[in-house]
């Protein structure tokens, strides 16, 4: 007994001759339906019974709660889900900017603290530098005058102005301002 | 019916008992990428029609005595010259359904062995169900040149 006959109409075109070999094919069928030996489910369930369980996915496990459900149904599921992770990467995204907002503009603090040491410092480098070469007698006689004087003392004395050490230090740096630039540069990417 | 499809895609009982039992097996460790697409008969349809046409193409060629079939070789009344002429033209069959191509071979295993109807196939192997039909009738039109030829004898 076949389950499902062959119908002339299935294909939904006439053709005899493809009818007749559909045809052949389920009387061969019909000719093969010999049931199974009587002991083969007991075979099976057994060989069932000696496997280990097999692993579900969480993904299986969501599908296969929605087996009954229809296709519509599906689909909002899988869309609200990709949603749900979309709005969830933003809000970590968020929270991360949260996080990080403080020390994002922390890079204007440190130039603004620094501005001012470098500012003083940069005019007098210059200065000693061309005055030996250049020579202009009366700007280069102050600094060269409490330089050696107070380049010991004055360094642990904080007054300022002869810091030669503190002065290199700033100067390839560029200054106050250039240390700023990056600084802003920094928070307006950052932004 | 796991085991009859198993049967008419192998031709011999024993080979058909255990692609059914290997086929269940399969199912079962696989049972978590079971989509709940199409019914779970169709689902066991399809892994057991493909394991048996793995298996099929893995036999030595061997007189197939198994396949002329005890119910047959049991009638003492048969005609043996008859009953050889039957059990090749039935081998013939399944060697011409194996030849296919995929996915006609499924397509056409699955609605004559498998017994199952062209909106099951559709919906157990996820195609549109025109597409079943173009796949059935291409399946059926490239078997014309073995059974049509048969049918003429």
């Amino acid at each position: 007994m076949i389950r499902h006959p062959y119908g002339p109409d299935e294909l939904d075109r006439t053709d005899p001759e493809l009818d007749g070999i559909a045809e052949q094919l389920q009387d061969y069928s019909a000719g093969q339906s010999t049931g199974p030996p009587i002991d083969l489910a007991a075979r099976i369930h057994a060989a069932i019974d000696a496997e280990p369980d097999p692993a579900i996915g969480w993904w299986a496990r969501i599908t296969g709660s929605m087996a009954g459900w229809g296709m519509l149904a599906r689909g909002l599921t899988a869309a609200a889900v990709v949603t749900a992770a979309i709005v969830a990467a933003v809000a970590v995204g968020g929270l991360g900017n949260l996080v990080r907002g403080p020390n994002s503009p922390g890079s204007n603090p440190s130039p603004s603290v620094v501005s001012p040491v470098p500012s003083p410092t940069v005019s007098p480098t210059p200065s000693p530098t061309p005055s030996p070469s250049s020579s202009p007698t009366p700007s280069v006689s102050p600094s060269p005058r409490q330089s050696p004087a107070a380049t010991p003392t004055d360094d642990h004395g904080g007054v300022g102005t002869p810091e030669p050490s503190e002065s290199d230090n700033s100067g390839p740096g560029g200054g106050g301002d250039d240390n700023s630039g990056p600084g802003g540069g920094g928070s307006g990417s950052g932004g | 019916m796991i085991y009859r499809a198993c049967l008419r895609i192998l031709g011999r009982p024993h080979d058909a008992e255990d692609v059914a039992q290997e086929a269940f097996l399969a199912a079962f460790r696989s049972i978590g990428g079971f989509r709940g697409e199409g019914s779970v008969r169709g689902w066991l349809m399809r892994i057991a029609t493909r394991q048996a046409f793995r298996r099929l193409a893995q036999r030595r060629p061997t007189a197939d005595i198994d396949a002329i079939g005890e119910p047959v070789l049991a009638d003492s009344s048969a005609d043996p010259t008859r009953v050889v002429v039957f059990a090749e033209r039935r081998a013939e069959i399944r060697d011409a359904v194996a030849a296919l191509p995929d996915p006609y071979r499924e397509t056409v295993a699955l609605r004559f062995f498998g017994e199952l109807s062209l909106a099951e196939i559709a919906e157990t192997t996820g195609r549109p169900l025109n597409t079943v039909k173009t796949h059935l009738r291409r399946g059926l039109d490239r078997l014309r040149p073995t059974l049509a030829a048969e049918t003429e004898r």
